[in-house]
Protein backbone atom coordinates (compact mmCIF):
# COMPACT_ATOMS: atom_id res chain seq x y z
CA UNK A 1 0.00 0.00 0.00
CA UNK A 2 1.83 3.44 -1.16
CA UNK A 3 1.63 6.65 0.90
CA UNK A 4 -0.01 7.94 -2.25
CA UNK A 5 -2.66 5.97 -1.68
CA UNK A 6 -3.07 6.71 2.13
CA UNK A 7 -2.68 10.64 1.54
CA UNK A 8 -4.99 10.47 -1.54
CA UNK A 9 -8.06 8.46 0.74
CA UNK A 10 -7.40 10.92 3.26
CA UNK A 11 -8.12 13.92 1.07
CA UNK A 12 -10.98 12.64 -0.59
CA UNK A 13 -12.41 11.75 2.80
CA UNK A 14 -12.57 15.80 3.35
CA UNK A 15 -14.59 16.02 0.17
CA UNK A 16 -16.58 12.74 1.33
CA UNK A 17 -15.43 10.60 -2.04
CA UNK A 18 -14.70 7.05 -2.23
CA UNK A 19 -11.33 5.94 -1.04
CA UNK A 20 -8.66 4.92 -2.76
CA UNK A 21 -7.24 2.28 -0.41
CA UNK A 22 -8.85 0.64 2.44
CA UNK A 23 -7.00 0.35 5.79
CA UNK A 24 -6.51 -3.41 7.41
CA UNK A 25 -5.21 -3.91 10.36
CA UNK A 26 -1.39 -4.99 8.91
CA UNK A 27 -1.67 -1.35 7.11
CA UNK A 28 -3.00 0.44 10.21
CA UNK A 29 0.75 1.77 11.71
CA UNK A 30 1.54 3.59 8.23
CA UNK A 31 -2.16 5.37 8.19
CA UNK A 32 -2.29 5.97 11.44
CA UNK A 33 2.10 7.97 10.98
CA UNK A 34 0.76 9.53 8.17
CA UNK A 35 -2.79 10.72 9.60
CA UNK A 36 -1.18 12.34 12.38
CA UNK A 37 1.99 13.93 10.83
CA UNK A 38 -0.31 15.71 8.26
CA UNK A 39 -2.89 16.51 10.88
CA UNK A 40 -5.78 14.74 9.05
CA UNK A 41 -6.91 12.57 12.25
CA UNK A 42 -10.61 13.29 11.51
CA UNK A 43 -10.18 11.86 8.31
CA UNK A 44 -8.46 8.88 9.95
CA UNK A 45 -11.71 8.55 11.78
CA UNK A 46 -13.99 8.90 8.93
CA UNK A 47 -11.79 6.39 6.62
CA UNK A 48 -11.32 3.70 9.89
CA UNK A 49 -15.40 4.00 10.44
CA UNK A 50 -16.24 3.22 6.43
CA UNK A 51 -14.24 0.50 7.08
CA UNK A 52 -14.95 -1.00 10.02
CA UNK A 53 -15.61 -4.48 8.75
CA UNK A 54 -12.16 -5.09 7.53
CA UNK A 55 -10.41 -3.23 10.05
CA UNK A 56 -12.27 -4.32 13.58
CA UNK A 57 -13.63 -2.82 16.85
CA UNK A 58 -10.80 -2.05 18.24
CA UNK A 59 -8.88 0.26 15.88
CA UNK A 60 -11.78 2.21 15.19
CA UNK A 61 -12.39 2.95 18.53
CA UNK A 62 -8.21 4.02 18.78
CA UNK A 63 -9.53 6.15 15.49
CA UNK A 64 -11.91 7.27 17.70
CA UNK A 65 -9.56 8.07 20.53
CA UNK A 66 -7.47 10.20 18.48
CA UNK A 67 -10.42 11.94 16.95
CA UNK A 68 -11.06 12.97 20.48
CA UNK A 69 -7.96 14.39 21.39
CA UNK A 70 -7.85 16.22 18.60
CA UNK A 71 -10.93 18.00 19.73
CA UNK A 72 -10.01 18.34 22.82
CA UNK A 73 -6.71 20.11 21.58
CA UNK A 74 -9.13 22.38 19.13
CA UNK A 75 -11.92 23.62 21.73
CA UNK A 76 -8.84 24.79 24.25
CA UNK A 77 -7.75 26.46 21.52
CA UNK A 78 -10.78 28.31 20.71
CA UNK A 79 -11.50 29.11 23.95
CA UNK A 80 -7.85 30.83 23.83
CA UNK A 81 -8.87 32.21 20.69
CA UNK A 82 -12.19 34.20 21.96
CA UNK A 83 -9.61 35.26 24.90
CA UNK A 84 -7.54 37.03 22.23
CA UNK A 85 -10.47 38.44 19.29
CA UNK A 86 -12.67 39.48 22.69
CA UNK A 87 -9.21 41.65 23.81
CA UNK A 88 -8.53 43.34 20.08
CA UNK A 89 -12.02 44.09 19.80
CA UNK A 90 -12.64 46.12 22.77
CA UNK A 91 -9.45 48.09 21.78
CA UNK A 92 -11.43 48.48 18.22
CA UNK A 93 -8.59 46.21 16.26
CA UNK A 94 -10.00 44.51 13.89
CA UNK A 95 -8.98 41.01 13.19
CA UNK A 96 -9.60 37.96 11.10
CA UNK A 97 -9.06 34.95 12.27
CA UNK A 98 -6.90 32.46 9.54
CA UNK A 99 -6.40 28.98 8.64
CA UNK A 100 -7.54 26.03 10.44
CA UNK A 101 -10.00 27.63 12.62
CA UNK A 102 -11.96 29.44 10.67
CA UNK A 103 -12.17 26.69 7.92
CA UNK A 104 -13.00 24.18 10.04
CA UNK A 105 -16.12 27.05 11.40
CA UNK A 106 -16.73 27.58 7.46
CA UNK A 107 -15.72 25.38 5.07
CA UNK A 108 -15.56 22.32 6.42
CA UNK A 109 -18.79 19.73 6.46
CA UNK A 110 -18.59 20.12 10.60
CA UNK A 111 -15.95 21.77 12.27
CA UNK A 112 -15.19 18.32 14.24
CA UNK A 113 -13.37 17.63 10.41
CA UNK A 114 -10.45 19.92 10.25
CA UNK A 115 -7.54 19.21 12.92
CA UNK A 116 -4.98 22.24 13.55
CA UNK A 117 -2.59 22.98 16.21
CA UNK A 118 -2.03 27.18 17.12
CA UNK A 119 -4.30 30.40 16.94
CA UNK A 120 -3.35 32.53 13.73
CA UNK A 121 -4.95 35.70 13.90
CA UNK A 122 -4.54 38.62 11.29
CA UNK A 123 -4.46 42.62 12.22
CA UNK A 124 -3.53 45.52 10.41
CA UNK A 125 0.68 46.27 10.50
CA UNK A 126 -0.67 49.60 12.21
CA UNK A 127 -1.82 48.31 15.00
CA UNK A 128 0.90 45.54 15.73
CA UNK A 129 1.97 47.65 18.55
CA UNK A 130 -1.86 48.73 20.30
CA UNK A 131 -2.23 44.43 20.05
CA UNK A 132 0.64 43.39 21.55
CA UNK A 133 -0.08 46.00 24.59
CA UNK A 134 -3.74 44.62 25.13
CA UNK A 135 -2.40 41.02 24.54
CA UNK A 136 0.03 41.73 27.42
CA UNK A 137 -2.48 42.51 29.69
CA UNK A 138 -4.13 39.53 29.30
CA UNK A 139 -0.97 37.69 29.91
CA UNK A 140 0.18 36.50 26.36
CA UNK A 141 3.83 37.28 25.31
CA UNK A 142 5.92 36.93 22.64
CA UNK A 143 7.51 33.53 22.63
CA UNK A 144 10.23 34.23 19.28
CA UNK A 145 12.66 37.28 20.00
CA UNK A 146 13.54 38.98 17.10
CA UNK A 147 15.89 41.20 16.04
CA UNK A 148 15.06 44.67 16.74
CA UNK A 149 14.42 46.01 13.35
CA UNK A 150 13.48 42.76 11.92
CA UNK A 151 9.63 42.99 13.20
CA UNK A 152 7.98 44.90 10.87
CA UNK A 153 9.96 42.59 8.31
CA UNK A 154 8.93 39.82 9.55
CA UNK A 155 4.71 38.34 8.76
CA UNK A 156 3.61 37.35 11.98
CA UNK A 157 4.66 37.54 16.17
CA UNK A 158 4.19 34.42 17.62
CA UNK A 159 3.29 34.56 21.32
CA UNK A 160 2.51 31.85 24.50
CA UNK A 161 1.99 32.08 27.81
CA UNK A 162 -2.09 31.44 28.33
CA UNK A 163 -1.98 27.51 29.13
CA UNK A 164 -0.90 25.45 25.75
CA UNK A 165 -1.81 27.55 23.30
CA UNK A 166 0.31 29.09 20.77
CA UNK A 167 -0.64 32.51 18.59
CA UNK A 168 0.83 33.79 15.82
CA UNK A 169 -0.27 37.06 15.60
CA UNK A 170 -0.30 38.40 11.77
CA UNK A 171 0.09 41.72 10.34
CA UNK A 172 0.81 40.24 6.83
CA UNK A 173 -0.68 37.76 4.81
CA UNK A 174 2.46 35.08 4.14
CA UNK A 175 6.14 35.12 4.81
CA UNK A 176 8.43 37.68 3.17
CA UNK A 177 7.80 38.87 -0.28
CA UNK A 178 4.46 36.94 -0.39
CA UNK A 179 3.18 39.29 2.34
CA UNK A 180 4.23 42.09 0.98
CA UNK A 181 2.10 41.53 -2.29
CA UNK A 182 -0.85 41.32 -0.07
CA UNK A 183 -2.21 44.65 0.85
CA UNK A 184 -3.12 43.66 4.37
CA UNK A 185 -6.25 46.32 4.74
CA UNK A 186 -7.67 44.91 1.71
CA UNK A 187 -8.15 41.33 3.45
CA UNK A 188 -9.49 43.14 6.60
CA UNK A 189 -11.76 45.04 4.52
CA UNK A 190 -14.07 42.06 3.19
CA UNK A 191 -14.28 39.59 5.98
CA UNK A 192 -17.05 36.65 6.57
CA UNK A 193 -18.26 36.22 10.36
CA UNK A 194 -18.79 33.25 12.10
CA UNK A 195 -19.28 32.03 15.92
CA UNK A 196 -17.76 30.42 18.41
CA UNK A 197 -19.68 29.92 21.32
CA UNK A 198 -22.29 32.32 20.72
CA UNK A 199 -19.31 34.91 19.90
CA UNK A 200 -18.79 36.48 16.19
CA UNK A 201 -15.31 35.93 14.76
CA UNK A 202 -14.25 37.25 11.72
CA UNK A 203 -12.50 34.93 9.15
CA UNK A 204 -10.80 36.55 5.77
CA UNK A 205 -13.69 36.48 2.74
CA UNK A 206 -13.75 32.83 0.89
CA UNK A 207 -11.64 33.50 -2.05
CA UNK A 208 -8.70 34.82 0.31
CA UNK A 209 -9.34 31.51 1.96
CA UNK A 210 -8.27 30.15 -0.44
CA UNK A 211 -5.64 32.63 -2.19
CA UNK A 212 -4.09 32.52 1.71
CA UNK A 213 -4.73 28.57 1.79
CA UNK A 214 -2.69 27.88 -1.74
CA UNK A 215 -0.15 30.23 -1.08
CA UNK A 216 0.57 28.95 2.54
CA UNK A 217 1.10 25.23 1.22
CA UNK A 218 2.84 26.21 -1.51
CA UNK A 219 5.50 28.67 0.66
CA UNK A 220 5.42 25.55 2.88
CA UNK A 221 7.95 23.29 2.46
CA UNK A 222 8.74 19.34 3.17
CA UNK A 223 7.07 18.35 6.46
CA UNK A 224 5.81 21.84 7.09
CA UNK A 225 3.52 21.67 4.32
CA UNK A 226 0.47 19.88 5.78
CA UNK A 227 -2.15 17.66 3.80
CA UNK A 228 -4.76 19.83 6.12
CA UNK A 229 -3.45 22.67 4.13
CA UNK A 230 -4.10 21.12 0.87
CA UNK A 231 -7.41 20.25 2.22
CA UNK A 232 -8.64 23.80 2.49
CA UNK A 233 -7.32 24.04 -0.99
CA UNK A 234 -9.81 21.23 -2.23
CA UNK A 235 -13.24 21.96 -0.38
CA UNK A 236 -12.36 25.51 -0.98
CA UNK A 237 -12.17 25.18 -4.59
CA UNK A 238 -15.33 23.43 -5.02
CA UNK A 239 -17.27 25.92 -2.84
CA UNK A 240 -15.76 28.85 -5.37
CA UNK A 241 -16.07 27.16 -8.41
CA UNK A 242 -18.53 29.25 -9.94
CA UNK A 243 -16.16 32.31 -9.13
CA UNK A 244 -12.82 30.52 -10.18
CA UNK A 245 -11.82 33.64 -12.48
CA UNK A 246 -12.56 36.66 -9.94
CA UNK A 247 -10.69 34.42 -7.44
CA UNK A 248 -7.63 34.17 -9.89
CA UNK A 249 -7.87 37.68 -11.06
CA UNK A 250 -7.72 38.65 -7.25
CA UNK A 251 -4.37 36.52 -7.20
CA UNK A 252 -2.79 37.94 -10.59
CA UNK A 253 -3.26 41.40 -8.98
CA UNK A 254 -1.35 40.63 -6.12
CA UNK A 255 0.98 38.46 -8.25
CA UNK A 256 0.58 35.31 -6.73
CA UNK A 257 -1.87 33.41 -9.18
CA UNK A 258 0.94 30.91 -10.58
CA UNK A 259 1.37 29.87 -6.58
CA UNK A 260 -2.43 28.96 -6.43
CA UNK A 261 -2.95 27.39 -9.78
CA UNK A 262 0.06 25.14 -8.48
CA UNK A 263 -1.49 24.60 -4.87
CA UNK A 264 -4.83 23.83 -6.69
CA UNK A 265 -3.10 21.26 -9.11
CA UNK A 266 -1.29 19.32 -6.06
CA UNK A 267 -4.22 19.58 -4.31
CA UNK A 268 -6.30 17.41 -6.93
CA UNK A 269 -3.31 15.28 -7.83
CA UNK A 270 -2.72 14.27 -4.69
CA UNK A 271 -6.38 13.10 -3.80
CA UNK A 272 -5.94 11.94 -7.35
CA UNK A 273 -9.00 13.74 -8.74
CA UNK A 274 -9.46 15.68 -11.95
CA UNK A 275 -9.76 19.62 -12.04
CA UNK A 276 -13.28 20.75 -12.08
CA UNK A 277 -14.32 21.87 -15.35
CA UNK A 278 -14.96 25.80 -13.76
CA UNK A 279 -11.24 25.88 -12.36
CA UNK A 280 -9.81 24.63 -16.03
CA UNK A 281 -11.21 26.98 -17.94
CA UNK A 282 -10.61 29.88 -15.81
CA UNK A 283 -6.54 28.54 -15.89
CA UNK A 284 -6.78 28.61 -19.14
CA UNK A 285 -6.65 31.90 -19.61
CA UNK A 286 -2.62 33.08 -19.33
CA UNK A 287 -1.39 34.97 -16.18
CA UNK A 288 -0.37 38.34 -17.35
CA UNK A 289 0.71 40.28 -14.64
CA UNK A 290 3.29 38.25 -12.78
CA UNK A 291 6.60 38.24 -10.37
CA UNK A 292 8.86 36.37 -11.92
CA UNK A 293 11.14 36.37 -8.71
CA UNK A 294 8.38 35.41 -6.61
CA UNK A 295 7.78 31.88 -8.87
CA UNK A 296 11.51 31.27 -8.92
CA UNK A 297 11.89 31.50 -5.31
CA UNK A 298 8.80 29.37 -4.63
CA UNK A 299 8.12 27.04 -7.29
CA UNK A 300 10.62 24.84 -7.86
CA UNK A 301 11.24 21.40 -6.55
CA UNK A 302 13.43 22.62 -3.70
CA UNK A 303 13.68 25.69 -0.93
CA UNK A 304 15.45 28.73 -2.89
CA UNK A 305 16.59 30.67 0.12
CA UNK A 306 18.67 33.04 -1.90
CA UNK A 307 15.99 33.86 -4.20
CA UNK A 308 13.19 34.04 -1.38
CA UNK A 309 15.41 36.70 0.29
CA UNK A 310 16.18 38.73 -3.28
CA UNK A 311 12.74 38.69 -3.47
CA UNK A 312 12.25 39.81 -0.30
CA UNK A 313 14.40 42.69 -0.53
CA UNK A 314 13.44 43.90 -4.15
CA UNK A 315 9.74 43.34 -2.52
CA UNK A 316 10.63 46.11 0.32
CA UNK A 317 9.25 49.45 -0.38
CA UNK A 318 12.66 51.43 0.18
CA UNK A 319 16.52 51.39 0.18
CA UNK A 320 16.65 52.05 3.50
CA UNK A 321 14.56 49.39 4.75
CA UNK A 322 15.88 46.69 2.07
CA UNK A 323 19.43 48.04 4.59
CA UNK A 324 17.60 47.83 7.47
CA UNK A 325 16.46 44.29 6.85
CA UNK A 326 19.39 42.58 5.81
CA UNK A 327 21.87 44.44 8.76
CA UNK A 328 18.68 43.11 11.04
CA UNK A 329 19.96 39.68 10.51
CA UNK A 330 22.93 40.75 12.91
CA UNK A 331 21.09 43.03 15.29
CA UNK A 332 20.05 43.16 18.90
CA UNK A 333 17.04 41.21 19.87
CA UNK A 334 14.35 42.73 21.22
CA UNK A 335 11.02 41.86 23.27
CA UNK A 336 11.53 40.31 26.67
CA UNK A 337 13.29 37.29 25.34
CA UNK A 338 15.62 39.20 24.46
CA UNK A 339 19.54 37.96 24.61
CA UNK A 340 23.17 38.12 23.92
CA UNK A 341 25.70 37.64 20.57
CA UNK A 342 25.28 33.48 21.36
CA UNK A 343 21.33 33.58 20.72
CA UNK A 344 22.04 36.37 17.63
CA UNK A 345 24.12 33.72 15.83
CA UNK A 346 21.61 31.11 16.54
CA UNK A 347 18.85 33.38 15.41
CA UNK A 348 20.94 33.53 12.04
CA UNK A 349 21.88 30.03 11.66
CA UNK A 350 18.47 29.07 12.54
CA UNK A 351 16.96 31.09 9.55
CA UNK A 352 19.48 29.83 6.73
CA UNK A 353 19.54 26.36 8.36
CA UNK A 354 15.50 25.69 8.54
CA UNK A 355 13.93 29.22 7.82
CA UNK A 356 10.61 27.38 7.67
CA UNK A 357 10.06 27.00 11.60
CA UNK A 358 9.42 30.95 11.84
CA UNK A 359 7.36 30.84 8.81
CA UNK A 360 5.65 27.50 8.15
CA UNK A 361 3.67 28.14 11.77
CA UNK B 1 -17.94 27.38 25.68
CA UNK B 2 -16.41 25.67 22.09
CA UNK B 3 -17.34 22.27 21.34
CA UNK B 4 -16.59 19.63 18.77
CA UNK B 5 -19.45 16.25 18.42
CA UNK B 6 -17.15 13.02 17.97
CA UNK B 7 -19.17 10.12 17.34
CA UNK B 8 -21.62 10.08 20.02
CA UNK B 9 -19.70 11.89 21.95
CA UNK B 10 -19.31 16.20 22.55
CA UNK B 11 -15.66 17.42 23.98
CA UNK B 12 -16.00 20.92 25.10
CA UNK B 13 -13.22 23.51 26.73
CA UNK B 14 -13.98 23.57 30.56
CA UNK B 15 -14.49 27.84 31.30
CA UNK B 16 -12.60 28.14 34.16
CA UNK B 17 -9.57 26.24 33.29
CA UNK B 18 -7.74 24.83 29.87
CA UNK B 19 -8.99 22.16 30.00
CA UNK B 20 -11.14 19.72 27.74
CA UNK B 21 -13.98 17.53 28.97
CA UNK B 22 -15.43 14.86 26.82
CA UNK B 23 -19.18 14.14 27.60
CA UNK B 24 -20.93 10.65 26.52
CA UNK B 25 -24.50 9.52 26.42
CA UNK B 26 -26.90 11.49 28.35
CA UNK B 27 -24.44 14.32 29.76
CA UNK B 28 -23.90 14.66 25.65
CA UNK B 29 -27.32 14.21 24.35
CA UNK B 30 -28.23 17.00 26.80
CA UNK B 31 -25.26 19.23 25.77
CA UNK B 32 -26.89 18.82 22.39
CA UNK B 33 -30.11 19.95 23.60
CA UNK B 34 -28.54 22.88 26.13
CA UNK B 35 -26.92 24.57 22.60
CA UNK B 36 -30.33 27.03 23.42
CA UNK B 37 -32.52 27.84 26.75
CA UNK B 38 -34.31 24.83 27.22
CA UNK B 39 -36.50 22.72 29.98
CA UNK B 40 -35.76 19.83 31.62
CA UNK B 41 -38.83 18.39 29.94
CA UNK B 42 -37.77 19.10 26.24
CA UNK B 43 -35.18 17.37 27.81
CA UNK B 44 -36.44 14.05 29.37
CA UNK B 45 -38.40 13.98 25.56
CA UNK B 46 -35.03 13.77 23.74
CA UNK B 47 -33.42 11.36 25.75
CA UNK B 48 -36.35 9.25 25.67
CA UNK B 49 -36.51 9.70 21.62
CA UNK B 50 -32.43 8.62 22.31
CA UNK B 51 -32.90 5.39 24.79
CA UNK B 52 -36.62 4.44 24.22
CA UNK B 53 -35.53 0.72 25.91
CA UNK B 54 -34.84 2.25 29.43
CA UNK B 55 -37.45 3.10 31.81
CA UNK B 56 -38.98 6.28 32.35
CA UNK B 57 -37.34 6.28 36.04
CA UNK B 58 -34.29 5.05 34.99
CA UNK B 59 -34.04 8.05 32.18
CA UNK B 60 -35.13 10.34 34.79
CA UNK B 61 -32.32 9.60 37.44
CA UNK B 62 -29.99 9.47 34.57
CA UNK B 63 -30.55 13.46 33.81
CA UNK B 64 -30.62 14.18 36.72
CA UNK B 65 -26.72 12.53 37.36
CA UNK B 66 -26.09 14.55 34.18
CA UNK B 67 -27.05 17.75 34.84
CA UNK B 68 -25.66 17.49 38.27
CA UNK B 69 -21.91 16.73 36.74
CA UNK B 70 -22.31 19.29 33.95
CA UNK B 71 -23.57 22.10 36.58
CA UNK B 72 -20.92 20.79 38.52
CA UNK B 73 -18.24 21.88 36.05
CA UNK B 74 -19.95 25.00 35.36
CA UNK B 75 -21.65 24.29 32.06
CA UNK B 76 -24.88 25.20 32.97
CA UNK B 77 -26.60 29.04 33.55
CA UNK B 78 -29.96 28.42 34.82
CA UNK B 79 -32.77 30.71 34.11
CA UNK B 80 -36.18 30.87 36.46
CA UNK B 81 -38.41 32.92 34.01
Amino acid sequence: LSTAAIRATLLRSVVDLDSTASPTPETWDGWRAIAGRERMVPQLHDVAVRHADQLGEELVAEAERMHIEVAGLSVRLERALLDVVGRLGQEGIRSAVLKGIATSHLDHADPACRQFGDIDVLIDPDDLDRARTVLGQGGWRQTVPLPRYHERFEHALTMGGVGIAELDLHHRLAPRALGLRVPTPDLLAERDEFRIADRTVWALARSDRLIHAGVHAIASRGHYRKLSSLADVLILCRSTSADAESVLRRSEDWRLRPLLETAIHLAHADAQMGLPDSWSQAMATPTKRRDRLIERAYLGDRRRLGWEELAHLRALSSWSDRVRYAFGHLGAESGPGARGTVSRLRYLRARLRDPMRSEAR
Amino acid sequence: VPDRIVADKVVIARPDADKAVVLCGAAAAAWVELEGWTTRGDLESVLAAARPDMRADDRTALLADALAMLDAEGFLEHRSD
